[in-house]
């Protein structure tokens, strides 16, 4: 006698197959501090980069570092896969991750790295950098990002920006040096259709530039708005001053608040007189104003404290392999990135700021610098300038600030906002830790 | 001989097997994989490291301190969820009725009306978010031009859920506007006729002989609905981001935020588990309405 398989059957012998694959999922060992694999160097290898330089002049100049280290390795080919933004790549890393499949090589922001390393899918640079060469010359502010909150590194850089101002040079006749004279002149050319000053806060689940403004501001007038470890500190007197500094902007008609880079679209539609964003934005600002006015750019004002400034950008990092050959392709090119040839074509032809001291040296670099004389200020500005701590809580914890900074400029109190901010940006490192 | 109950011969899955694969390797397999890792503290990037936590992700739903709270997020999801349907199906059968004659202005009001229900919903969003924009938006044009004051539409925690229901309302009711009509042209015009040579006016004739022979399409029009609101997404991605401060982020769109931007999978996968509930709760009542008004 055969028994009919029955609905309860087929749900039981389902539920088993999904209970017993975590079981079964592929081990793997957490990253521990290892030497760099030597490879064969006659053996052909194929590395993939997955990355998000998609739009502008990025793409074109990522193929020329592609065709420049293939040209001087015949024997690695550099898939390149490309990403339209960092939100697809993050989400493409993870899905070919998880399915065991991971890019050798991507671009990650530190709080990704630090999911990463957590998970044992990226390997651990200590030795590399050690045997690499090129640590000594990165400038110190990137150094220190291309480490997790372990000490350990975990990442090497590509491509890093500061955060400058850009402003109408017919409204603004002399950039401001510091806050007091940036609150003053964006009041003063406040009239009519100006506003000055526009940001995007972003929201709770995706900070925007006006957050990252907040956070440079906090570092500016006193200890930024996170510790070291990662720990939030927005109820601080240096984030209290910096929210009270926007909300004194909104009060005096000198801020506004918008989506999708408000401050590129009111400095290119003349209703704006600054916009405060990465140095990335320069070739996409330029484009917004269209020869209307002389674009002008300086670096960031400085506070009560000093210059505050964050660093954004990504690196990138090696992931897990068994193929040592691919491994040693992968950090081969990694190098070659981060090369001062490579890294002040790079940034001549894309606006992001070279990481390697000696890059400030080659002849196309000081020929920029020489048209553009804000960028060797910026790139100076890599050696002070602050990224944010590494920890897989750090994004969603800047979401509170964003919902603060909004509240507070469409007329809450300040210190009570930060307060609650700083509340629920424990609980999320909490529950994260 | 006696009659053998379906599915009792091997031939019968054996004919219905390539469909049972494909759905249960594209529906069934990842909706009970998905109850799994809601018993799991999963490790998105290395299954291996995941460890088994029995119902503490159910257990968080009940955490009020959590930012969202799941009781926030389904205040949120109900409000969205309320204004869609009940709005959408007023608004649907006021259009029906305006509508419901086939001169060539109505059906160019209807093709103009249904032509927003096909517009992709990423593309109009976008369109919206600048009719939205605080400096440069036509609403706020709009509102200056009666000198009112400039609304940071989507930034207000005040405004943002009622713009998205604006749009989601504008989005949808093509639809449901078509059914209704769809329904009108179905019902017995001579209890209308009765019901004026008897004397009834437009309003007491609408509600007493009109409606109740549109119950079933009401009905079908509720839980659709019910079930699309609770499940939409594209529009708060767009709009809002489900802010300002979880302002607008319903369950539909919290489970994205937990399992892909906060990388809580499986408290993302006890959401979903919770909104695959409600959805089976939900049509299983059609089922039972719809045989219930079958049989009367």
């Amino acid at each position: 006698m055969t028994s009919p398989l029955t609905r309860r059957h087929l749900l039981v012998g389902l539920g088993a197959l999904a209970l017993t694959t975590p079981v079964l999922a592929a081990c793997s060992s957490p990253g521990t501090p290892t030497a760099p694999p030597s490879g064969d160097p006659d053996a052909k290898v194929t590395i993939n980069f997955m990355h998000a330089m998609s739009s502008g002049a990025l793409k074109p100049a990522l193929q020329t570092i592609v065709d420049a280290f293939t040209a001087a390795n015949p024997n690695i080919t550099i898939q390149l896969t490309e990403q339209p933004n960092y939100g697809q790549l993050r989400a493409q890393i993870e899905a070919q991750t998880a399915a065991g499949a991971p890019p050798t090589i991507a671009q990650v922001y530190g709080d990704w790295a630090a999911d990463y390393a957590a998970s044992g899918v990226i390997v651990n640079l200590d030795e590399y950098a050690k045997q690499s060469g090129q640590w000594d010359d990165f400038f110190t502010g990137v150094q220190d990002d291309l480490k997790l909150t372990d000490g350990k590194v975990w990442m090497w850089p590509f491509n890093k920006s500061v955060m400058v101002q850009y402003y109408n040079s017919e409204l603004v006749k002399q950039a401001p040096t510091t806050w007091d004279e940036f609150a003053a002149t964006a009041a003063e050319v406040s009239t009519g259709k100006v506003i000055a000053l526009s940001i995007d806060p972003g929201d709770a689940s995706a900070p925007a530039g006006g957050t990252q403004l907040f956070e440079a501001l906090a570092e500016a007038f006193g200890d930024g708005a996170f510790a070291d470890d990662g720990t939030p500190t927005f109820d601080n007197e240096g984030s209290v001053k910096a929210l009270q500094f926007l909300v004194d902007l909104k009060q005096k008609n000198a801020l506004a608040l918008g989506k999708n880079y408000p401050g590129q679209q009111a400095l290119g539609s003349q209703t704006g007189a600054f916009d405060v964003s990465s140095v990335a934005s320069y070739q996409y600002n330029l484009q917004a104003v269209g020869g209307k006015f002389e674009l002008g750019v300086a670096t960031m004002p400085k506070g009560t404290v000093k210059v505050g400034n964050i660093m954004a950008g990504t690196n990138v990092a090696l992931f897990e392999t068994d193929d040592a050959n691919v491994k040693a392709a992968g950090w081969k090119f990694m190098q070659f990135l981060a090369s001062p040839e490579q890294q002040a074509q790079w940034a001549v032809a894309t606006g992001y700021l070279p990481v390697h001291k000696k890059a400030l040296d080659e002849s196309v670099f000081t020929d920029h610098v020489a048209k553009t004389p804000w960028v060797a200020d910026a790139t100076r500005q890599l050696d002070d300038s602050q990224s944010l701590p590494p920890a897989k809580w750090v994004q969603e914890a800047s979401g509170k600030l964003s919902t603060a900074i909004t509240d507070a400029v469409n007329g809450a109190d300040v210190t009570e906002t930060l307060k609650k901010a700083q509340e629920a940006a424990l609980k999320v490192q909490k529950d994260a830790s | 001989m006696s009659r053998r109950r379906p599915l009792q011969s091997p031939w019968a899955y054996l004919l219905v097997a390539p469909a049972l694969v494909v759905f249960a390797v594209f529906s069934i397999g990842p909706t009970v994989f998905t109850g799994v890792i809601s018993l799991f503290d999963w490790n998105y990037l290395n299954a291996s490291m995941s460890t088994f936590v029995g119902l503490k992700n159910y257990a968080q739903l009940g955490d009020l301190e959590r930012d969202p709270s799941f009781l926030q997020t389904m205040g949120v999801s109900f409000w969205f969820v309320g204004a869609m349907v009940i709005g959408g199906t007023v608004i649907s059968l006021v259009l029906a009725l305006l509508m419901r004659t086939t001169t060539k202005l109505m059906l160019a009001a209807r093709a103009t009306v249904f032509l927003a229900h096909v517009t992709p919903v990423v593309a109009t969003s976008l369109v919206w978010l600048w009719i939205y924009n605080p400096r440069y938006g036509l609403a706020n044009a709009l509102l200056h031009a009666v000198g009112g004051d400039p609304i940071d539409w989507l930034g207000d925690r005040n405004t943002a859920m009622l713009s998205v229901i604006l749009y989601s309302l504008w989005h949808e009711v093509g639809f449901t506007t078509i059914v209704f009509i769809g329904g009108l042209t179905t019902i017995s015009t001579e209890l209308s006729e009765a019901a004026r040579v008897d004397g009834a006016s437009p309003m007491r004739e609408f509600w007493y002989v009109t409606l109740p022979q549109l119950t079933p399409f009401v009905v079908f029009v509720v839980v659709t609905g019910s079930v699309a609101s609770l499940h939409a997404f594209t529009q708060f991605f767009m709009l809002t981001g489900g802010g300002p401060d979880f302002a607008t982020a319903t369950l539909g769109y919290q489970l994205y935020q937990q399992a892909f931007v906060f990388r809580k999978t499986g408290y993302g996968a006890a959401l979903a588990v919770v909104l695959f509930l409600i959805c089976l709760v939900l049509s299983l009542g059609q089922l039972r309405l719809s045989r219930q008004l079958n049989r009367t």
